[in-house]
């Protein structure tokens, strides 16, 4: 019995304990202007955020800190963003409690119309140095004046170059090589990433041709989509030869098992992992022609932010040209949101030759493609999901 | 008189009453709601009007993945609660430093979540990973042809290992309340081993194994990071990761909603078999009260 | 020693073996990932080994190379809210499963069945409608609304496993000691429960597990003010190996301790009760 009475005794302790610590948590609210900052994206952002971004930004505005939140990776980190902000105008209340949020370029399609976010963008300094398409328009979506692009990222080819002595430079001298080493090309499908997605989307863009319909001019017209069945009468033929991986990670840590030999990746995921360890160094890329999409990821600025200005302040800080270049090129190594040209001198030649070693600015300018209008997109995974069993 | 105290509990109703109201009124209240409106937004088309349109893309697309799901489910909770109830058995009957050391040992995977799960199992089973490495260094396949895992094997034995721990902690607590003399008798009369197991432990032990069981379906069939790890985007993939992807990339809660339904109806199969056993008891336990 | 010995225990001996390779093998990756600081292939083993992210996730140091943050706030964080769940769960659920187990309530095996449905239920549909509601209520975000979207998950575990074990113990025990006069709630607290003690101390450890281990709901309603350890693990599963094998390796440790802590209180009482 007595003993049945001291771990009682202990576990109301602990129980006490835990009531302490999560009012403690409540307090710690209380502080100077904190402005929430919520991520989607890599766990790097969360770290940028905590470790980087947070400590600077309060050293130039005393008296605000940041705090960081990281929602997941890919859409799906978006999706929850935009879940929480749709709760919150749903609820009719007066300020919300995101402040400032990065998000992926599907996160502007579902917010159009719904009246969630501030047209902050051309209040700020840094506004003349965007002059990329993607600021104005995200899968045909005018968002001028609601987004800056944080940073931009390209999906290419990564390939082990002591297995691939001649990498394909096209999307068909792909589909012959792949014959010639079947199971040695790994792709995740349209399910679990984008990597494979932009790989789909790539493939759709090469056998039609469209692209500039698809992606920049449009209109939808949906008796477009009929004329895709060939196109992934192909894929699926194609998938016969290659290995399907779990997602964009599934690519890479295959890639780095040496179970496959080549897959398509997103620039800065490649860079990231190589930078920790996870990827042999020798490893290269290649952008096959005609080309596979890329995207930016923006900042954007809910309509009852609490801290408004704060966030707006803050969307300057790391867009500027001193934060771009430290942290976004040479520390991360990915490529910047503003107009590369403005951070000329600011990047040692070392770290310029290393990120546009295999994907050159010249490259990216004509093989860079940006994903399709919403529509069309919407049409090619759902087509993807039809024709390939 | 025994019929006078069964009809006095059975009038009594204020005292079972106030003990299930607390936990009962929360599930009503916390899910209660959001759960309706899921069923509900599964009729709803993307032009907002009710209709059968969300089950007839669900069909068309999913079937096949949600034959996969009933599939890796019924098999991998067969085979846990089979070889849970056998290494239980094992536990009940012998008392020596190798059952304990195996009672230490069988436990931690209870404590993995299944994200890590997923991570662990991601790493041991690629084609690559550590389990087709230790075998080629044993010679026992070669590396150029390693075992594919990534599949329906790979995804029942994650589940296997995760749930085995979970089942046979669940049995074998069952088992330790059957006193040793039910055991001794049986043994007495001639009994022999498999004898012992079915006739003695496994019968007076329904309730802990129909627990188990329903409890382990269930958790299989709502686990999304282990197949999302494992599978993702090959062709066929669990429910749980259909519903994200309809969720992330088209926000079609209508399908997601109604692949939803089709899960929930996958569970309703064993539920059904649960309740009416248990109703069977109840009735039969009543019976032996009168 | 006779021949049949010796085979029975050779095979417990290989099936010990076995049992080991299996449950150790794949949480090698998880230790071996934990001190990697690169591991490419080909090699079998990390090129370079070190305890850099263990520093990192203790906040001993910070650094941004690794992507790596402190998780010493999201661990207490997971834990006190564990166990206020566990009160909480066990306060509810124990009545609830002992009237389930005792008393032929109608609907019964229907109201089982309703405690089940948020672990059959996929989660993902139900918990953002949660959110939405969650939010109008002024509980998004709020340790609160956490403690309350544990409880609904863990409840299944406190009421089923503890009506089985209720319903295990024969009634003749409690009607022996209610025919000598001694009252229900007496019988209650001094026959049925401390017979019941193993299954109820095993229930109220799931409890405490699912709420350890929770992600799902806590992701979307504790968003962006609640950050359990879990969380941190999502955030970084897939991407940062290291960091990730990690946590889970420290969210190993409460939930063992906990085990430990209640099996040795179990084996007092079991002691206990059988003298």
């Amino acid at each position: 019995m007595s003993r049945k009475k001291s771990f009682l005794v202990v576990f109301m302790l602990f129980a006490v304990v835990g009531f302490l610590v999560m009012a403690g948590q409540k307090d710690s609210e209380a502080a100077p202007v904190r402005v929430v900052y919520m991520t989607a994206g890599d766990v790097n952002m969360l770290a940028l955020g905590q470790n980087v971004l947070g400590p600077e930004f309060s050293k130039k505005y005393p008296g605000v800190s940041l705090m960081t939140v990281h929602t997941g990776p890919g859409d799906a980190g978006s999706r929850l963003i935009f879940e929480k902000l749709s709760a919150e105008a749903d609820s009719k209340k007066e300020t919300w409690d995101v402040d400032v949020a990065m998000v992926h370029q599907m996160f502007m399609k579902w917010a159009t119309g719904k009246d969630l976010l501030l047209p902050y963008a051309k209040e700020l300094s840094t506004w003349k140095y965007i002059t990329s398409p993607f600021a104005k328009s995200s899968l045909g979506i005018s968002v001028e004046g609601f987004v800056m692009p944080m940073f931009h990222s390209q999906t290419a080819l990564a390939y082990n170059p002591d297995y691939v002595k001649d990498p394909p430079k096209t999307y068909a001298e792909l589909v012959e090589w792949a014959k010639r080493n079947p199971r040695k090309f790994g792709y995740n499908g349209i399910k679990g990433g984008m990597s494979g997605v932009a790989f789909t989307v790539g493939w759709v863009n090469w056998k039609t041709g469209k692209y500039e319909k698809y992606a920049v001019t449009g209109p939808f017209d949906k008796a477009e989509i009929a004329t895709w069945e060939q196109a992934y009468k192909d894929l699926g033929e194609f998938n016969k030869l290659v290995t399907i991986t779990g997602g964009n990670v599934g690519t890479l840590d295959a890639l780095n098992r040496g179970e496959i030999w080549m897959g398509p990746v997103w620039v800065d995921m490649f860079f990231t992992f190589m930078n920790e360890g996870k990827l042999d160094p020798k490893t290269r890329m290649v952008l096959p022609e005609p080309g596979m999409p890329g995207q930016p990821m923006y900042f954007v600025i809910p309509k009852k932010a609490t801290h408004a200005e704060e966030a707006k302040k803050f969307v300057e800080f790391v867009t500027s040209p001193e934060t771009q270049a430290k942290e976004i090129v040479m520390r991360f190594n990915w490529y910047p949101g503003i107009d590369g040209s403005h951070l000329k001198g600011a990047i040692p030649p070392e770290t310029f030759n290393k990120i546009y070693k295999d994907v050159t600015p010249a490259d990216l300018s004509k093989k860079g493609q940006a994903f399709p209008l919403s529509e069309y997109f919407a049409a090619m995974l759902e087509s993807y999901e039809k024709w390939i069993k | 008189m025994e019929a006078n105290r069964t009809r006095r509990r059975e009038l009594s109703l204020p005292p079972y009453l106030l003990l299930i109201f607390p936990a009962v009124t929360f599930m009503f209240l916390m899910y209660g709601y959001p759960f309706l409106s899921s069923i509900f937004r599964s009729f709803i088309n993307p032009q907002g009007e009710f209709s059968f349109d969300n089950y007839g893309k669900t069909v068309d697309l999913y079937l096949k993945d949600i034959g996969f799901t009933l599939a890796v489910t019924a098999l991998s909770t067969a085979v846990s609660a089979a070889l849970a109830i056998l290494l239980a058995v094992y536990l009940r009957l012998r008392q020596n430093p190798i059952s304990r050391a195996l009672a230490a040992l069988y436990k931690i995977p209870i404590f993995i979540p299944f994200v890590v799960v997923a991570q662990m199992m991601n790493s041991f089973l690629a084609p690559h990973g550590i389990l087709n490495l230790a075998l080629a260094k044993l010679k026992l396949i070669d590396l150029q042809d390693p075992l594919q895992l990534f599949n329906f094997y790979g995804l029942t034995f994650g589940f296997v290992w995760k749930m085995i721990p979970f089942s046979a902690l669940i049995i074998h607590g069952g088992f330790q309340m059957i006193d040793n003399s039910y055991i001794e008798a049986a043994r007495s009369c001639g009994a022999g081993l498999v004898r012992v197991i079915t006739r003695v432990l496994v019968p007076m032990n329904r309730s802990s194994i129909l627990v188990a069981l329903v409890l382990v379906y269930s958790q299989i069939v709502g686990t999304f990071t282990l197949p999302y790890m494992l599978i993702g985007g090959k062709i066929p993939t669990t429910i749980t990761v259909d519903i994200a992807h309809r969720i992330n990339y088209f926000r079609d809660f209508g399908v997601a909603n109604t692949l939803g339904v089709f899960s929930y109806l996958l569970v309703l199969i064993t539920a059904i078999y649960y309740l009416r056993s248990s109703v069977k008891k109840m009735t039969g336990y009543q019976a032996s009260e009168a | 020693m006779p021949a049949k010995r010796i085979v029975v225990l050779t095979a417990e001996i290989v099936l010990l073996v076995l049992v080991f390779l299996i449950i150790i093998g794949p949480m090698m990756s998880l230790f071996i990932w934990s001190v990697a600081h690169r591991w490419y292939w080909p090699n079998t083993l990390p090129q370079e080994v070190g305890f850099e992210y263990w520093k990192q996730a203790l906040g001993l140091r910070t650094s941004l190379a690794i992507g790596a943050i402190s998780i010493i706030p999201a661990f207490f964080l997971s834990l006190s809210i564990a166990i206020v769940v566990v009160m909480i769960s066990m306060l509810i659920a124990i009545p609830a499963g002992y009237a389930l187990a005792k008393y032929r309530i109608p609907f019964g095996p229907f109201i089982m069945f309703l405690f089940l449905m948020p672990n059959a239920f996929p989660q993902q549909p139900i918990f953002v409608n949660l959110l939405y509601i969650f939010t109008r209520l002024g509980l998004a975000g709020t340790v609160k609304g956490v403690v309350l979207v544990h409880i609904l998950v863990g409840l299944v575990f406190g009421v089923w496993i503890t009506s089985a074990t209720f319903r295990s113990i024969p009634s003749y025990l409690e009607e022996a000691a209610r025919s000598v006069g001694a009252g229900k709630v007496y019988t209650f607290f001094h026959i049925t429960l401390p017979l019941a003690a193993p299954g109820l101390l095993a229930s109220s450890v799931f409890v405490f597990i699912t709420s350890l281990d929770e992600f799902t709901g806590t992701f979307f309603i504790g968003l962006p003010f609640v950050n359990t350890l879990p969380m941190t693990l999502y955030s970084s599963s897939g991407y940062n190996m290291q960091f990730a094998s990690v946590i889970a390796i420290i969210l190993l440790i409460p939930s063992i301790l906990f085990m430990t802590l209640v099996q040795r209180v179990l084996r007092a009482e079991y002691v206990g009760g059988m003298g």
